[in-house]
């Protein structure tokens, strides 16, 4: 088990120092969340290889004996311990995907951010959507559902595809399940 | 292992039937959802610890330590790993379905498509999505909750940063930076 969770903690480590990288090295790049996908592929594949490679004897802590465990529960160890590695891996990846997002558009941030940045370090309301346009991020968010498909753009009208359609329909199901304002 | 991954996926899940039981039975309003989340998250805790001293080990073991081969300082090792592997899985999937939650609840995105599927022809031109969707009530609600999270004070309509929001402000900075994606939202 060891083995896997090194292993599984290495690939997320080299996951970000890669695309952190490339995001600095190529800053124009647009689809972002792609190069995160190929990023999080590529090291699902260094995952596998390492393990393959890296001999299981190295690091564990209680090795089986084949007359006491039958080498089916070895197997069975084995699958598990991979699977354990890898899921830690595609954790810490999905965990860091959320902190992405949240940074990259996070609407409270920006705020804080431009508040900070204000004459005085304070802004009004009106200062503040003057500096940082709450038309702009709809017309942002807009063309992002464009871009992943969620939504379709007509002579200035704007409809959900089946793809949004099923989107807002489990949410709107889930908020009012859970009794949850609005929001947004 | 098998033990501390069962208990941790079984904790888990009973933190979301208790939470929806909760927000959905509730009478009355919930105004700090968040917290009350948080609380059923860190009650279950102590059960998680309880089921795994009380669950027997020999239960759950796929390779059995041989002591005459395995040191008891190893043993104690494994045990802890095990635990520790367990209690990780239950809160990696609480913190998953924590920003699962705040998509659900502030995502714009998802509001918009929300207000899509209710509208005539799931469609609205966006004049006529703000009619039921305001840009400026999402400014008003991000204010309020930077206010109620002690982030930001408000006075004579000036809003200024607390040091926790100076704080948050100077990692959003960074973190933008080096993720070139300046200046985000």
């Amino acid at each position: 088990m060891i083995k896997a969770l090194i292993l599984g903690f290495l690939s997320f480590f080299l996951f970000l120092v890669g695309h952190i990288i490339v995001f600095n090295v190529k800053p124009a790049i647009e689809e972002r969340f792609v190069v995160i996908k190929n990023y999080f592929l590529i090291f699902t594949v260094f995952y596998v290889v390492m393990y393959l490679i890296v001999r299981e004897n190295i690091i564990v802590l209680i090795p089986a004996d084949p007359s006491v465990t039958s080498q089916a529960a070895i197997n069975i160890s084995r699958a598990i311990n991979f699977m354990t590695g890898y899921l830690l891996y595609v954790f810490l990846w999905m965990g860091y995907c959320q902190f992405y997002f949240f940074i990259v558009r996070t609407i409270s941030g920006r705020m804080l951010i431009e508040i900070d940045n204000g004459p005085g370090a304070r802004l009004t309301k009106d200062e503040l959507k003057a500096r940082y346009s709450p038309e702009e991020v709809f017309h942002k968010r807009l063309n992002h559902m464009l871009g992943s498909a969620c939504i379709i753009e007509k002579d200035g009208i704007y409809q959900n595809t089946r793809k949004g359609h099923y989107i807002g329909n489990i949410s709107r199901f889930i908020k009012e399940f859970l009794k949850l304002e609005p929001g947004g | 292992m098998l033990k501390g991954l069962f208990i941790g996926l079984f904790c888990f899940l009973l933190f979301l039937a208790i939470h929806f039981l909760v927000f959905h039975f509730s009478r009355n309003e919930i105004k700090k959802r968040f917290r009350v989340i948080r609380n059923i998250f860190f009650a279950i805790m102590p059960l998680y610890v309880l089921l795994y001293l009380v669950i027997p080990r020999e239960i759950l073991v796929l390779i059995p330590a041989d002591p005459v081969k395995t040191s008891q300082f190893v043993i104690n090792l494994s045990k802890f790993l095990n635990f520790f592997t367990g209690f990780m899985f239950y809160m990696f999937l609480f913190m998953g379905y924590g920003m699962f939650y705040f998509i659900i609840d502030r995502s714009l995105s998802i509001r918009m498509m929300v207000e899509f599927s209710k509208a005539p022809g799931e469609r609205y031109t966006f004049d006529g999505l703000k009619q039921v969707y305001s840009p400026d009530a999402v400014y008003d609600r991000r204010f309020r909750h930077l206010v109620e999270s002690g982030c930001s004070v408000e006075s004579n309509g000036y809003y200024t940063n607390t040091p926790k929001g100076k704080i948050l402000s100077w990692i959003f900075t960074v973190s933008l930076k080096i993720l070139q994606a300046w200046p985000g939202g």
